[in-house]
């Protein structure tokens, strides 16, 4: 056969041999497949729709995960499109490496009920699966949850019973939340939950805890030590009297993390009044969000990285919108014993719009640096000569 | 090999698209579905045209099915890897095609995991070229695609 016949025969190969092709795939190149063309897309978004009512859900899911062969993904459908009442809607997909996404999104208005939800993971005894999984749930992403669909996503979560990482994503009304897991979870999201106002953790393996909302009032009952924490809360707090005293428990669990992501008006009002001779001796990158309005702003990243002698890399990102505290003053600097930055590499800017910024922010950075000079990168991603 | 296979005297006759003629036992020949669903529908004087598989591809498809009757799991395995090891991009190729047209299970697991292993790991690009497509999404719609499937990536690196 001549070249360009096969070339096109091949890519009409039929749909069982490129399914074929995708399962001896390992699972991220697998799903790279999907971008292809419409044609390989397809292959990944067949889809099962089925319709029952809400109390049907969490058998409908158990079964879905029961079918799903984790070396041969294309075999059995990975997405469930699951009709309920009138106007709702489920669609779970699964992704290899054990991960799940349930998305409850609708096209109606969202509900703006408040809930809460209590979930109790990996408890000792074992549930009874109506249907033996082979499909272990490590992963879990919870979407769009809403009043109405709270008590059957609670159903579901409760039967996942090696779930290590969860992520609850823009789940609107959620107003308090209670997760207790002492044996595995080790990485707990939350992003764009904005009715979030009390977040109670009894989680003794966390070592990863990523947030973005406003700041609810959080009780780690059971102490971790975080490796890797974002406390982004940009948009402010969730009520406004809080008082640093509020913050004293995370503030533990987050000392000795080794990534950190802060804001300046948290650090400000919530860590350093009690902070006193705290030091970050562990911490390697710090991502610092600030609005830098006040010429004074630089006060509090100046205080804070005198708090952490080993960082290697700095990320310095402004948002004008970032909430900045009117309460709180700044007379930081004197009080802190000077702490030389010996190990920084890299400073990086993001989102800054003026140079003039950049330069004088970098400028009050570098002073704290003893040794070589770091690597500068702007936000237009030039390098920045300090010299 | 095909000649061999002409001794039985109720071998079966396959005319590959180049025009040359192949007789080859029964037992071979139900390895291959589409032949075995046509030898029904036929009388077995008849030869049996296939308009999609050339000689070279025929042959090989042959020599696999003969040679993969050894004895033991390691001899298999080593003529199976010796087999795809002698095959070039093309021949490659071509070969997974008359193999999917005629649908012969057993090299409809070998093959692929061939192919697989050539295209791990690589780009949406390169996989596009490999396989002859043309992109057909817009630029948005890959972008949409890219953030729609980023959550099963995430986290990729650990553990």
């Amino acid at each position: 056969m001549v070249d360009t016949i096969i070339d096109g025969l091949f890519g009409k190969l039929p749909d069982e041999i490129l399914g074929c092709i995708v399962s001896f795939l390992p699972n991220e190149s697998a799903l790279e497949t999907s971008l292809i063309s419409t044609r390989w897309r397809y292959l990944w978004n067949q889809v099962v729709v089925k319709y029952g009512a809400i109390e049907d859900i969490s058998v409908v899911v158990a079964e879905f995960l029961a079918c799903f062969e984790e070396l041969d993904p294309l075999k059995h459908p990975r997405k469930l499109q699951f009709h309920f009442d009138k106007s709702n809607a489920l669609f779970a997909t699964i992704a290899t490496n054990s991960k799940l996404l349930l998305d409850f999104s609708t096209e109606e208005n969202e509900n703006e009920r408040r809930y809460e939800l209590q979930f109790k993971l990996n408890k000792d005894y074992i549930t009874q699966h109506l249907v033996q999984p082979n499909f272990l749930v490590k992963t879990l992403y919870l979407k769009s949850v809403s009043y109405l669909t709270s008590e059957v996503a609670l159903s579901i979560v409760s039967n996942l019973d090696h779930l290590q990482n969860l992520t609850i994503i823009e789940c609107n009304g959620l107003q308090s939340l209670f997760i207790e897991s002492e044996s595995k979870l080790k990485k707990l999201t939350i992003l764009d939950c904005l009715q979030l106002k009390s977040l109670h953790l009894r989680t003794s393996k966390l070592k990863s805890f990523r947030f973005r909302g406003p700041l609810p009032w959080i009780w780690p009952e059971s102490h971790f030590n975080l490796t890797d924490a974002m406390l982004d809360f940009r948009l402010g707090t969730s009520c406004s009297d809080f008082k640093s005293q509020d913050f004293n428990i995370t503030l533990l669990t987050i000392k000795n993390s080794q990534f950190l992501t802060l804001c300046e008006w948290t650090f400000k009002k919530m860590i350093w009044p009690s902070s006193g001779n705290f030091i970050f001796y562990k911490l390697r990158e710090l991502w610092w969000i600030d609005n830098y309005k006040d010429e004074n702003n630089i006060d509090a990243l100046v205080s804070f990285l005198k708090l952490c002698p080993a960082l290697e890399q700095l990320y310095l990102e402004i948002d004008p919108i970032c909430y900045s505290d009117p309460s709180s003053k700044s007379c930081l600097i004197q009080a802190i014993k000077y702490t030389e930055l010996e190990h920084l590499k890299l400073i990086k800017f993001i989102g800054f719009t003026s140079q003039v910024k950049e330069i004088s922010v970098a400028k009050s950075v570098i002073q704290l640096v003893k040794g070589k000079p770091p690597r500068i990168e702007t936000s237009d991603g030039s390098c920045m000569d300090m010299e | 090999m095909a000649e061999k296979a002409s001794e039985s005297s109720n071998s079966i006759s396959l005319n590959t698209v180049d025009g040359k003629i192949f007789k080859v036992s029964p037992t071979i020949a139900n390895q291959m579905q589409t032949i075995q669903s046509l030898i029904k529908a036929y009388d077995s004087s008849r030869v049996i045209s296939l308009p999609h598989v050339n000689a070279f591809h025929l042959s090989k498809i042959i020599e696999y099915l003969e040679g993969k009757s050894a004895t033991t799991v390691s001899a298999v395995k080593e003529f199976e890897a010796q087999f795809m090891k002698d095959l070039s991009l093309k021949q490659l190729k071509g070969l997974l095609i008359a193999v999917g047209y005629l649908k012969v299970n057993e090299l409809l697991e070998l093959m692929p995991k061939t192919v697989a292993k050539l295209i791990e790991n690589k780009s949406v690009e390169f996989l596009r070229k490999f396989f002859g497509i043309v992109n057909d999404f817009t630029p948005s719609e890959e972008a949409k695609i890219r953030e729609e499937i980023a959550w099963a990536f995430d986290g990729v690196d650990e553990d």
